[in-house]
């Protein structure tokens, strides 16, 4: 994609900031700065997606970009560490990194149970101590700076969480990834980029969690986490976004995944007034296996994106794609996924399910598949379904005296039970159910009876 | 305890039920037979409140209330139960789960303290005396890979939980084997009592030898044309549909 350097207000908006972020960046070593101006002119280059682009055909990106974003500095956490207090945020034993408006924050953090074989530490400490490693790290990254919100994290990303498991060792203790957001008065952007790399036969559980700890915040929160997984490695992970109604959120994994590997996701989305999660999965090496699952919950004038992609290049390599969506009121649930199998790939297999179900009238589910087959060698399913709860179960309940508001909620949090049950950690598990339950306790007794 | 006068209601534009007549007093049991299509499900879906089954003229009361301004919970928390003719099943909630929710919503709507997991656990296994149901199909999904029979036996269990004042069982006997059907009618003849009023919808004598009615309808074209005791029933079996239409001049 060759354009000319845009004159796009949405992008120019950003040379300010970007200028001072650079002077106040003196010390980073050149090969950083290079990276960032390079990242920035791609920004430059491409502009922001708008619904003309594909991908993009249903995400109110003018609406994510209209706040002048300014970046955090020095986090105020007396809010978050209250926060932090309640017992959702607990998981007893876990690894836990912790950061606030994206800033990486010791003192909440619980590091000092990190077991042998495994490194939790955040970019910024990276930088300073192993500058050479961060390097290595991030250069093995294929820069897919192939839209303005990954340019603009690439230009803009100074912390984040650095996680490494070394050959063999199996981590039993969940690692958490924690970050907690809304916490300034003003209307903030931070740019995440977190690090998980597995050495060959490793394995480990992540919990990457996107929080917002007061409702009315606004602030854009876009995140890339990149995940490396050597030959034989194996990773479970959860991905939590319950950023506040007022703020935006772009969460991109990447999952690279060589000979053997495991990598199986529950995404969990009902935060963030327009929320967006896209999910590579690549591999470099045959065998491999990716079960990427998922729920979004939204309500209001809301909106859930997700951008899933399985892009087949080696031979025998496994991917589920598992996504339903619950919308209600005026709400938006949007689901894109790609299938792609290359020329010549060899027993690929290859699944995806969406289904969406609809507590209003007026709220809207966007289904697209998007299979991009190029070789003889597969099995590849696709099924979506859009619907409302089912009048004919919804009766059945209410005529053993069930009332409806109670009837209405069994049947939805039926219908996400069958995501909700892939997560392996019992806690979030719990959690999250307690959660849904709440959240759709409110959305059935707001449903106009008899309407 | 039951009172259905002069009821009329169109389904989907046609009126299916056409000035239909029926009084059940405490511990009746009455058996309704009529051809295919003649409107029993339909009369058994305008007592237990279904949407989209309104009646369009006519009453229906039952204790005393105008059931047909009741919510479906309503009429339940009030004593009636249907067992579906075809029970539905419901992916992702839990049987047991299921029971305990309705029976709690029951007790709740009747200013009656809820069961704990223990106490309802009791309750279960007492039924399970009554109704022969297999355990297992109480931790599984309602009625979720049930078989034809197991649903109708999971439909009279329900019935034993939640001790209705009027039952109506819609075809609760289409689909068994012998055993089930003796096994379902048990549990039905286990719950008869002076308070208890109970509507039999078949199609067949066999179920009404097991549970003896007191009153047999034959319901036409959306009517109670003839009505007698359980002789009727058995001249029904011989005789067929035919003789009724050529002496009331109604025919389906
Ligand atoms: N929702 C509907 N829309 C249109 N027609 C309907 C609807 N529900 C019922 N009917 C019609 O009403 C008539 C009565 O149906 P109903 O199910 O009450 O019959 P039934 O007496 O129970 O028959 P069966 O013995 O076969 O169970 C049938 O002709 C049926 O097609
Ligand atoms: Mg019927």
């Amino acid at each position: 994609m060759t354009q000319t350097t845009t004159s796009e207000p949405k992008v120019l908006k950003f040379q300010d900031c970007f200028d001072n972020f650079l002077a106040s960046k003196k010390t980073e070593p050149s090969w950083l700065k290079k990276r960032r101006e390079a990242a920035f002119a791609q920004l430059k280059a491409l502009g922001f997606p708008d619904r003309k682009n594909e991908a993009w055909k249903y995400t109110p990106v003018t609406k994510m970009l209209a706040p002048n974003y300014v970046l955090p500095h020095a986090p105020d956490s007396s809010g978050a560490e209250a926060v932090l207090g309640k017992s959702v945020y607990w998981d007893e034993g876990a690894v836990r990194i912790v950061f606030i408006d994206g800033v990486f924050c010791p003192q909440i953090s619980v590091l000092d149970n990190v077991p042998e074989g495994l490194t939790v530490c955040s970019m910024s400490d990276l930088l300073a101590k192993d500058a050479s490693r961060l390097e290595e790290a991030e250069g093995r990254h294929v820069e897919h700076l192939n839209d303005g919100f990954r340019a603009l994290n690439s230009a803009f990303s100074d912390d984040g969480a650095f996680i490494e498991v070394k050959a063999s060792q199996h981590i039993d203790v969940p690692i958490h990834i924690l970050y907690l957001n809304g916490c300034s008065d003003h209307d903030v952007m931070c740019h995440p980029r977190n690090i998980v790399a597995l050495e060959q036969g490793a394995q480990c559980t992540i919990v990457e969690r996107y929080a917002g700890i007061n409702d009315q915040a606004c602030y854009l929160l876009n995140s890339m986490t990149e995940f490396w997984l050597a030959g034989d490695s194996q990773v479970e992970h959860c991905r939590i976004q319950l950023e506040s109604e007022g703020a935006f959120h772009v969460g991109v994994s990447e999952v690279h995944q060589e000979t053997n590997s495991s990598f199986k996701s529950v995404s969990v989305v009902s935060g963030a007034k327009v929320g967006r999660t896209e999910m590579f999965m690549e591999q470099g090496g045959p065998h491999t296996h990716c079960e990427v699952n998922g729920l979004y919950v939204v309500d209001g004038d809301r909106v859930a994106d997700q951008f899933i992609v399985a892009h087949h290049t080696q031979d025998a390599s496994r991917s589920e794609q598992f996504f339903k969506g619950i919308m209600s009121d005026k709400s938006v649930g949007i689901f894109n996924g790609a299938i792609i199998a290359e020329e010549g790939v060899k027993g690929t297999d290859a699944h995806q399910t969406n289904k969406n179900l609809l507590l209003s009238d007026d709220a809207t589910a966007e289904t697209r598949p998007q299979l991009e087959i190029y070789c003889d060698d597969i099995a590849c399913s696709h099924g979506a379904t859009v619907g409302q709860l089912d009048q004919e179960s919804l009766f059945y309940l209410q005529s053993r005296g069930i009332p409806e508001v109670e009837a209405r909620g069994m049947l939805t949090r039926a219908f996400a039970g069958d995501v909700v049950e892939k997560i392996t950690i019992p806690k979030i598990k719990e959690q999250l159910e307690t959660f849904l339950s709440e959240r759709v306790a409110k959305h059935s007794s707001s449903v106009e009876i008899g309407s | 305890m039951l009172k259905i006068e002069n009821l009329e209601a169109n389904i989907g534009g046609k009126k299916i039920i056409n000035g239909l007549n029926l009084t059940v007093n405490p511990g009746e049991v009455h058996a309704i037979l009529g051809p295919n299509g003649s409107g029993k499900s339909t009369l058994s879906y305008l007592l237990s409140g279904r949407e989209g089954y309104q009646a369009t003229s006519g009453s229906a009361t039952f204790l005393g209330q105008n059931l047909l301004e009741m919510s479906p919970e309503e009429r339940a928390c009030a004593g009636i139960f249907l067992a579906f003719q075809y029970p539905v099943a419901i992916p992702g909630v839990n049987n047991m789960y299921f029971l305990k929710t309705a029976v709690n919503a029951q007790r709740k709507a009747k200013g009656l303290e809820e069961l704990d997991a223990v106490d309802f656990m009791k309750l279960v296994d007492e039924k399970l005396k009554i109704v022969d149901l297999k355990k297992d199909l109480l931790s599984r999904a309602v009625n979720y890979g049930f078989s034809g029979g197991e649903k109708k036996r999971n439909e009279i269990f329900q019935m034993a939980l939640l001790e209705p004042t009027l039952a109506i069982l819609d075809e609760t006997d289409s689909g068994l084997d012998i055993d089930a059907l003796k096994a379902v009618a048990a549990g039905v003849n286990a719950l008869r009592s002076a308070e208890r009023s109970i509507i039999v919808i078949t199609h067949y004598q066999r179920l009404l030898d097991y549970i003896q009615p007191d009153f047999v309808h034959v319901l036409l074209k959306g009517q109670i044309v003839k009505s007698g005791d359980k002789s009727l029933a058995l001249e029904l079996e011989e005789k067929g549909y035919n003789w009724i239409e050529e002496e009331t001049g109604i025919s389906r």
